[in-house]
């Protein structure tokens, strides 16, 4: 009793927490406090003999695998027949596994298949029923990449907004540099562009977009207060760092789809973030250092003025 | 410039980034595989970069009469998510965005009025004329086109439903509207 008790329960819970299908090991943390309490109960090795009497009846070793399979046998009768003579901790680190196994297998069949939803939905003879159906665009680890994505989405907007502030800064009439003006609204515009392309990646992928959310690194960085107004080197020496916490988040997003198992290993979203970020990334942050390189060595003489002039000229025809 | 047409000018600039924010949700909305609406997408997203162009061409108007030499830094703030981020269907997105060009239109006559009229006399004519042309123009122009829409979107979706959107969207995704 105890023992389908405790079954059903901790079948119960894992089945109300697979709405995020493929959190394995979410699944196992809600496995362990209820697997604990019918660990408690089955380490009596008097509640075994309790439950073996009961049953009265054995099944061979051989039929464990198909039992598991079926889910009809009663979960009893299994575990005494793949337990048989073991002690009652051991008995209990067994069952504890199964029935984290078939949780998770049963977590597993959750994910139906859109045409049975829509033989299901469209048996009725009324008009099609409108429960939902599982007829979206995912598959692979979207689910599990979608957060990091918008994440991604609203870093470029904030740098997109960024940049035209420093663009801004440059084109006023006591700065006058349109080189550099026109260096930091093309930053503004390509990370502007870039986000709306990443929306609509996201969606077709299957996945929605939410503006509110922030990585974590771009989120405190609000709490320093930032200036936008500053010298040339030191400007494009904040841009460089800007593109590098661009283009290092786009490998944290491709790490995140890269574990290997098969509900988070996605090579198409590693593929997109490898064709559409990190070759513009790259050559991007190679520009601005070489920017930082040749302004450092001008600045550091009796020219620094007119390298100033000369170099703003270069970055207008660039 | 003096200074309270300063002061709305610059706050313009955001009102006009939030509007932005505000389609580029729409867009995102539309372009979901459950809602699947590619001709509203695009028209949203485009409007989204439009109302960016629009505060760079106020962003560039402050410049050329000679502001944004401090403070510059306080332009734009971080917090431009936008308020709403579904829509029941296309009708009532349209008619969102229609009060939104209208409440941007409302903002922009708000500080002609405040740069015409203030305190030291300073009729700032060009500026004046500047948003009345130009900004009023494209503003009018744009709900001109979007109550359009939504007329015919309406009438589409009261006989047909689901088909007339349908209709509708591709229609727009082609050019045709």
């Amino acid at each position: 009793m105890i023992l389908i008790a405790c079954s059903l329960s901790s079948l119960a819970a894992l089945k109300k927490n697979s709405a995020k299908p493929g959190l394995f090991m979410v699944s196992l943390e809600k496995c362990a406090p209820i697997a604990m309490y019918c660990m408690a109960a089955l380490s009596s090795s008097s509640t075994w003999a309790l439950i073996l009497d009961m049953q009265g009846s054995t099944i061979s070793a051989e039929t464990a695998a198909t039992v598991q399979a079926k889910k009809t046998a009663t979960i009893t009768d299994f575990i005494s027949s793949v337990t048989g003579n073991q002690t009652g901790i051991m008995k209990a680190i067994i069952v504890f596994a199964i029935l984290c196994g078939a949780a998770y297998a049963a977590e597993d069949s959750k994910t139906t298949l859109c045409f049975d939803d829509v033989v299901r939905g469209c048996k009725t003879t009324n008009k099609m029923s409108q429960s939902p159906i599982s007829c979206s665009s995912k598959y692979g680890g979207i689910d599990y990449a979608q957060e990091y994505l918008q994440k991604y989405v609203n870093h470029h907007f904030i740098r997109s907004f960024e940049y035209l502030l420093m663009s801004t800064h440059y084109a006023n009439y006591e700065k006058n540099r349109p080189g550099f003006e026109k260096l930091f609204r093309g930053l503004s515009d390509d990370t502007w562009k870039d986000a709306i392309e990443l929306i609509q990646y996201i969606t077709k992928r299957g996945g929605e977009m939410n503006f509110n959310l922030l990585s974590e690194e771009v989120q405190s960085e609000e709490l320093n207060g930032n200036n936008f107004e500053l010298y040339e080197l030191n400007a494009v020496a904040k841009a460089l760092d800007i593109q590098k916490r661009l283009a290092v988040e786009s490998f944290a997003g491709h790490w995140e789809v890269s574990r290997k198992n098969m509900k988070f290993y996605d090579p198409e979203i590693s593929y997109h973030l490898e064709e559409e970020f990190m070759p513009k990334h790259r050559d991007m942050i190679r520009k601005l250092a070489g920017y930082t390189t040749d302004l450092r060595s001008m600045l550091d003489g009796p020219d620094s003025s007119l390298a100033l002039f000369l170099f703003d000229e270069y970055l207008q025809k660039q | 410039m003096v200074d309270p047409c300063i002061s709305k000018m610059r706050a313009q600039v955001e009102e006009e980034l939030k509007a932005a924010m505000q389609y580029m949700a729409m867009g995102a909305h539309f372009s979901k595989d459950t809602i699947n609406r590619p001709g509203f997408a695009e028209f949203f997203f485009k409007a989204a970069s439009e109302e960016r162009e629009h505060a760079i061409k106020i962003i560039s108007y402050l410049l050329m009469r000679g502001e944004l030499t401090s403070k510059v830094s306080d332009l734009i703030k971080r917090n431009l998510n936008p308020q709403t981020t579904s829509w029941a269907n296309g009708v009532s997105a349209f008619k969102d965005a229609l009060r939104l060009e209208a409440s941007v239109t409302k903002k922009i006559r708000d500080i002609i009025i405040v740069c015409e009229n203030n305190p030291t006399h300073f009729n700032d004519y060009h500026l004046v004329d500047y948003l009345t042309v130009d900004f009023l123009g494209e503003q009018y122009h744009g709900q001109r086109d979007i109550a359009g829409k939504v007329s015919t979107l309406e009438k589409m979706m009261d006989r047909h439903g689901v088909l007339g959107e349908f209709l509708f969207d591709k229609k727009m995704l082609d050019g045709e509207l």
